[in-house]
């Protein structure tokens, strides 16, 4: 399987839960899930428990659905044939330590039943992937976090899967490192990937995620890119902040319209508002400042990031 | 097909090559030389006879101690070493069905097994002398018999309790030293009663036997054969009980 002749031909999805439900005795892991991921980056949110642990091992075949189907390029997950499309970077900082990055790396490749010239070959265009090809030699043991956890990158991609989970892949890498990284996974889903990427750190996703899917209490709360995400919570009040010298007269003329919630002023120059039915406010204000000489420098709304609008699913899924 | 052999092929000689570089293999270096010691000693004595050998030495050190040890070291740690350093999860994500990762694995800890029962029991007849070479060929088969019996025994627990190695010494601390010696038929649930069944029907020429009147009453052996045949069933059904927990097992642990 190569991605740059697979993923590409194949239409529809590459990884599908089909009404998914996963049971551990009495608790429920996930219930009745029914996602489709394609090429492109997908980013995994949820609070702790909200299921994403269980998604991703359902995903890379680790456990077996109590109801429904996982399927990975067609195969049920668990099936030798899915982990040939599947890469998985894991959480947890385990390898074989005696071992040199590039020994390792070469290792999963033997494992993914490649030959040894091939996989010599694949090791070396992986570790120049996550950009290790001069750093692999050393015992792994003997790795910072950041280096341990480009090699266990490097592992997944080894054999060009074209489906890349990786869990909390971010940890213990620097800036540098992960603006790198960042760019790596846009360029897996530029030739045509599906990267799964589960994070905690929420500012990453508005960076990094095509969509989300937004996982709490077992189930999927919402799927999509964020603005439309952000758009099916059209009823939840939105922050927006402008800037304007006329600070005290703007305010006067937006408190009176229905859609303005509660207005707050900010240093000499700023408002802070609280509004609802966004798209009605942005037509009527700039119908407002067309008409009159207010001197706007800047709008901005400031919760329509990921860790927003989570809130606003969060607070939204609690309801019921 | 050609890519699952060379990925088991792979594999197979990883967890030779990572088995053998383990603490493990430094604790069965270090017993073996501990019992090569006490056979150099014994073989000081005036009269050394090869019956003497079996009795005082081999039956209690090599085959009750350093053959379990043995099988606990690469059994235990085939699929538990795996858990417990959380590398099992690079196993289950390689496009190797789980029946064959588990084969595999145990193909590689029963070769390591038997390796070391034959290479050890070799060299601790050699240093015995003549009678220790008179015993080699009697105490081969169920040496080796027995350590399959006992690797593919814990490789299962391995597989199936978290921490296997405590779990397989504590097993063989109680139900095999304990219900091992334990008059009537009890001890019939334990791998060295068969061991010593087929090394006692082997050596009758040599009369051997349990040592002392009582125990040698109370022993109710099985024949050679059916000790042979109860190991050799024991072998592959736990393989196969082992293939088949290690197929469904859902391991919460791997990450």
């Amino acid at each position: 399987m190569n991605v740059a002749d697979y993923p590409d031909a194949l239409p529809g999805p590459l990884a599908e839960f089909q009404s998914v439900t996963k049971w551990y005795g009495a608790v429920i892991g996930v219930n009745d899930i029914s996602v489709t991921l394609e090429a492109g980056i997908t980013g995994l949110l949820g609070p702790n428990g909200a299921g994403k642990t269980t998604f991703i091992k359902l995903l890379t075949g680790q456990l077996r659905p109590s109801l429904g189907n996982v399927l990975v390029c067609d195969a049920p997950a668990r099936s030798a044939a899915a982990r040939r499309h599947i890469g998985y970077c894991p959480d947890a900082d385990a390898f074989y330590e005696e071992m040199s990055g590039r020994q390792f790396v070469r290792t999963m490749a033997r494992l993914h039943g490649m030959s040894a010239v091939e996989s010599r070959e694949r090791t070396e265009q992986a570790l120049a992937e996550v950009g290790m090809l001069d750093r692999a030699d050393r015992t792994l043991r003997g790795c910072s976090k950041g280096m341990r956890q480009r090699i266990k990158l490097a592992q997944a991609l080894v054999h060009q899967p074209a489906v890349l989970v990786v869990d909390e892949p971010l940890n213990g890498i620097d800036p540098v490192g992960r603006r790198e990284l960042m760019e790596l996974f846009r360029r897996c889903a530029a030739r045509g990937q599906a990267v799964l990427v589960s994070s905690h750190i929420l500012d990453e996703m508005d960076e990094l995620a095509d969509r989300i899917v937004f996982m709490g209490r077992g189930r999927v709360l919402a799927v999509g890119t964020l603005p439309d995400i952000r758009a099916m919570f059209a009823g939840q009040p939105l922050q927006i902040r402008i800037a304007c010298r006329q600070q005290r007269e703007l305010a006067t003329r937006l408190i009176p319209w229905d859609q303005v919630l509660r207005i707050e002023l900010s240093g000499i120059d700023e408002l802070l508002l609280q509004v609802v039915r966004p798209d009605d406010f942005f037509r009527q204000f700039g119908e407002l400042i067309q008409a009159t000489s207010f001197d706007v420098s800047r709008l901005e709304t400031t919760d329509t990031t990921t860790e927003a609008t989570f809130q606003h699913v969060m607070s939204a899924a609690a309801k019921f | 097909m050609k890519t699952t052999l060379s990925a088991c092929g792979h594999l197979f000689w990883l967890t030779i090559r990572r088995q053998l570089c383990s603490r493990q293999t430094l604790a069965c270096v270090a017993l073996t030389g501990l019992c090569a010691l006490i056979v150099l000693a014994w073989s000081r004595q005036a009269d050394p006879t090869a019956k003497k050998l079996a009795e005082q030495v081999l039956v209690p050190t090599f085959v009750a101690f350093l053959m379990p040890i043995f099988a606990i070291c690469y059994g235990a740690s085939g699929i538990g070493g795996e858990r417990e350093d959380q590398t099992l999860i690079y196993l289950l994500i390689v496009p190797i069905t789980r029946p064959l990762v588990y084969f595999t694995k145990a193909l590689a800890g029963l070769a390591l097994v038997a390796g070391w029962t034959g290479g050890s029991l070799f060299l601790l007849c050699r240093l015995a002398g003549v009678p220790g070479l008179k015993l080699f060929a009697m105490f081969l088969p169920a040496a080796l018999l027995g350590g399959l019996a006992y690797a593919s025994l814990f490789l299962l627990v391995g597989a199936v309790f978290r921490h296997g190695t405590i779990i397989s010494l504590v097993y063989w601390f109680f139900l095999e030293v304990l219900f091992g010696n334990l008059p009537g038929i009890v001890k019939r649930v334990s791998v060295a009663f068969y061991v010593r069944c087929m090394i006692y029907d082997s050596g009758g020429d040599l009369q051997l036997g349990p040592l002392g009147r009582v125990a040698r009453e109370m022993f109710l052996p099985v024949s050679g054969m059916a000790a042979t045949a109860t190991l050799s069933a024991a072998v592959v059904a736990l393989l196969a009980l082992g293939v088949l927990l290690f197929e469904t097992r859902e391991y919460r642990d791997a990450c």
